[in-house]
């Protein structure tokens, strides 16, 4: 343990592979992207105000371990904010 | 539910520039709604028109039935003295007065004699958690705090609604969340909604409901609660 606490772990990217690759079926196969992304992003929000709230009655362990997952999935979000608003952008490359 | 402020087909330009372009959009009685979007689309010039500080170009605002476009601007200002709330990023204290006055100030600006209206200042204190820095000037506390002075001072007059402006855009995190908590907190407790634009995600989800803005217009919404 006493080497194993203080080594920094390499970061693990969490790849939302589904998100990636529904938003690249989408374009690649002429389908609406941007609603799919409009439609996640409500989903990712409901989450989030699930967590909010249950954060609000949780002891400080708990709610510590809520905010790790809310910052997690905010991370999501800036993704599909940025995602969507390089749609155009990205179906002209990827159609290529 | 009762719908307490209405947005119909509002437009409204900068010169050439839409900012908004047929937005639709209301409000129900003691909700927190969120307005989000990218920059430039539109969602403060939004909230700017509903709450009565922008006319817009054309289209309708209704509050409790009363055509909010219409009025004089002396109306509209007694308006938004006696019935809206107002939180921005900055807070925006006057600068001179100490925080306690600061608190006191719609009640001042609403013909309160002084003793009364600071006496009511004194008792939002400690309900966020100002007892120390009632006496210092805005520049003299925290930004956290002074976006809690913001609160108070936007929620003084029991006004029936409160329109915040990206009230935790200046905040790192752990001030922000006290902020949107108080926030919410206290005007569920005064039955006052809350008109929240934020970019965050994070404040968004203390929301009853999200609505998204667009190039100008309101295009996705979802129930939170």
């Amino acid at each position: 343990m006493e080497r194993w606490l203080p080594e920094p772990e390499d970061p693990q990217p969490q790849l939302q592979t589904a998100l990636f690759t529904k938003v690249v079926l989408a374009l690649l196969s002429g389908r609406p992207a941007d609603e799919f992304l409009d439609e996640q992003r409500l989903r990712h929000l409901a989450v989030m105000h699930e967590l909010t709230t249950a954060r609000r009655a949780a002891p400080l362990r708990d709610s510590m371990l809520l905010d790790y997952q809310l910052f997690h999935i905010e991370a999501d979000l800036r993704w599909i904010d940025h995602a969507s608003s390089r749609l155009d952008v990205f179906s002209a490359e990827i159609r290529l | 539910m009762n719908k307490v402020l209405i947005g119909r087909r509002l437009h409204k330009s900068f010169g050439q520039t839409p900012a908004l372009r047929g937005a639709d959009l209301s409000v129900e009685a003691g909700e927190v709604l969120a307005l989000m979007g990218p920059s430039g689309s539109g969602k403060s010039t939004l909230l700017h028109c509903l709450a009565g500080i922008l006319s817009p170009d054309s289209g309708e605002v209704v509050f409790d039935g009363r055509r909010v476009d219409l009025m004089p601007d002396r109306e509209r200002s007694r308006l938004r003295r006696s019935a809206f709330g107002f939180v921005f990023q900055f807070g925006q204290l006057v600068p001179e007065l100490p925080i306690l006055e600061n608190i006191a100030l719609p009640l001042l600006l609403g013909g309160t004699r002084r003793r009364t209206a600071l006496a009511a200042a004194e008792k939002w204190l400690p309900r966020l958690g100002l007892e120390s820095v009632g006496a210092r000037l805005p520049g003299e506390v925290s930004g956290g705090q002074g976006q809690r002075a913001a609160i108070a001072r936007a929620l003084i007059a029991s006004p029936r609604l409160v329109f915040a402006d990206e009230p935790t855009g200046s905040l790192d995190s752990v001030a922000a969340d006290e902020v949107m908590e108080l926030l919410v907190t206290c005007a569920k407790t005064q039955d006052a909604g809350v008109v929240l634009v934020t970019h965050e995600p994070r404040m968004a989800a203390f929301a009853d409901r999200t609505v998204t803005v667009r190039d100008g217009r309101v295009v996705e919404a979802a129930v939170l609660r």
